[in-house]
């Protein structure tokens, strides 16, 4: 594997002593798509404002292709990618000045600057739009001026924070297109952050779960807040009032629960086996993905379980929405952080 | 009550005649206030800005300073120049006492806290997003700061609009540190008062036209300008 375009290593960020990012390893190779998951408040647009070098880490060290990061050389690397963030901001001026703004930071030649434009703005299906004045834009088309405008620079890393939450869905589908686009054409690594497990397993070769400022591993779906406790000598994590899921930890106290969507089994029957979690729920929603389909389930007031079963399975179950299942998974399946 | 109507006819024949000596007056006046309003902004705006911008041990109290000496009586201000420009004065050997400089040191004072205080006020609103979008394309510290100001720039110039007011419309400074010296020092408001103790209405009532109206037009390029802000 070749060297990574960005590395991070025992990074932290602490905000008044309260927030408290830590990220002891993480690499992003060039050419790559990944996406960070994570729930609100877990430190997403922290670590994209680290890496983008918006913001300087309380302690540890970030490098760019081997070359580690200083006061130094910041502005020089930091002109080699370009974030894009979750409310993009557009200048008070034309969509032209906008795109043209980090070519002049840069000191492009002027003579280049409408041809660079153009391209961008063909790029992102807005020709035409030079004279447009940028704050009369729609969401849709801001998102994409923004994007224009990071692009005009050639970044070698794109990040982008959260940029589906703020559009409708056929600039959803637009956007996810043409990250797709800009990723296989130009080779450009992007790192972005959503909140959407489908779409990040859509889009990204990496998915980074990022959980109260740490990472992670698995997926992030069926993750829940949770009291670990130990009854009659077992450890059980109490999800809600009327939920306890039994769980393999050392741990005590307040804690993330998450249960792996694909370690759950659904069944008609209560089933008996060696698994320790077993609840009757009601599938409240379906959603089919390929060859697979995502299934919600709730099991109590408030707490749903998202279960991924194979199109087979869920045709042969016959399940739709308000059948009652069964979920099962074991207590060695509950990733407690 | 006749003498007000005949000043007022006198005053539009002076107007209409484009009267020499008025218009030396009032072009006193828009010279030291333009060279003071400039002098203020280039010091102010910057202060403003930079007071916003950094968080550093003491910032309410300056701010609090600032907004202040907005409000600084202009004779208070006379009589602290007047003390450094006098003979007397740790600067007496420059001559400056009954000079326009005199007067523009005193302006640029009583300018300087309104346009750093307005400016930090601009600065203040400016969305937060501007800078860390200027950074994120690549900008500079310095280039940020631009972004910053061209973002902010109807309310920068609002605070700039608002100390010209004050010093175009100010008597006590121009008086005390001018001397209210004849095509030399005599500025709309010193004439007015110096025409008024006279009793000659008509050169009064037509440069109180004069600063009438470029007080009106002041608040309607001011009131225009908060507009397109919001």
């Amino acid at each position: 594997m070749d060297d990574p375009i960005l590395r991070v290593r025992n990074l932290s960020k602490q905000y008044d002593g309260i927030f408290n990012l830590e990220i002891p390893r993480l690499e992003f190779q060039s050419g790559g798509i990944y996406a960070i998951i994570g729930p609100n408040g877990a430190g997403k647009t922290t670590l994209l404002n680290l890496l983008s070098l918006l913001e300087s880490p309380t302690s540890g060290e970030i490098f760019f292709k081997g070359q580690r990061v200083s006061r130094f050389n910041s502005l020089s690397i930091r002109r080699k990618v370009s974030m894009i963030m979750e409310n993009p901001w557009l200048f008070h001026t034309t969509v032209f000045k906008n795109i043209t703004s980090g070519l002049k930071c840069r000191s492009v030649n002027k003579k280049k600057w409408p041809e660079v434009v153009t391209t961008a703005l063909q790029m992102v299906s807005l020709t035409g739009f030079e004279k447009r004045y940028a704050p009369e834009l729609s969401s849709g088309e801001t998102q994409r001026v923004a994007l224009a405008r990071a692009l005009a620079l050639e970044p070698e890393v794109l990040f982008l924070d959260e940029p589906f939450s703020n559009i409708d869905k056929i600039n959803v589908r637009l956007l996810e297109k043409l990250i797709q686009r800009i990723n296989r054409k130009h080779q450009t690594t992007i790192v972005f952050t959503t909140h959407d497990q489908w779409q990040a397993h859509r889009l990204a070769d990496t998915i980074i779960s990022l959980v109260g400022g740490r990472i992670v591993n698995g997926s992030l779906e069926n993750l829940f807040k949770g009291m670990l406790e130990e009854v009659d000598g077992s450890q059980f994590a109490r999800l809600s009032a009327d939920v306890s899921v039994s769980v393999v930890t050392d741990k005590m106290g307040e804690a993330h629960v998450c249960i792996p969507p694909q370690d759950i089994i659904l069944s008609h029957e209560h089933m008996e086996s060696s698994a320790r979690n077993s609840f009757k729920g009601i599938v409240r929603k379906i959603h089919m993905e390929g060859q697979v389909v995502k299934l919600v389930i709730e099991v109590a007031a408030g707490v749903e379980f998202t279960a991924i079963i194979t199109k087979t399975s869920y045709e042969n179950m016959n399940l739709s929405i308000d059948s009652q299942t069964y979920v099962t998974f074991k207590s060695t399946s509950v990733n407690i952080f | 009550m006749d003498y007000i109507f005949e000043g007022l006819v006198a005053a539009f024949k002076l107007i209409i005649s484009l009267d020499r000596e008025m218009l030396v007056i009032a072009w006193v006046s828009l010279k030291i206030a333009s060279i003071s309003t400039t002098l203020a902004t280039l010091l102010g705006v910057p202060f403003g800005f930079a007071i916003a911008i950094k968080d550093f041990w003491g910032k309410r109290g300056v701010i609090t300073l600032l907004n202040t000496l907005m409000a600084l009586p202009t004779v208070v201000i006379g009589l602290l120049v007047y003390s450094l420009v006098s003979r007397r004065g740790p600067l007496g050997g420059m001559g400056l006492l009954y000079t326009p400089w005199a007067m523009v040191i005193g302006q640029t004072i009583l300018a300087f806290p309104i346009v750093a205080a307005l400016s930090l006020s601009a600065t203040s609103g400016i969305d937060k997003r501007v800078e860390k979008t200027a950074l994120s394309l690549g900008a500079n510290k310095f280039q940020a700061a631009l972004f910053m100001l061209a973002e902010g720039k109807f309310a920068m110039l609002s605070a700039i609009i608002a100390g010209f007011g004050r010093v175009f419309a100010e008597v006590g400074v121009s008086m005390m540190l001018g001397g209210n010296i004849r095509g030399f020092t005599r500025n709309i408001t010193t004439a007015i008062a110096f025409e008024t103790g006279k009793g000659e209405f008509a050169l009064g009532i037509a440069l109180g036209l004069i600063l009438l109206s470029v007080a009106f037009s002041i608040n309607i390029l001011f009131h225009q300008l908060q507009c397109k802000r919001a």
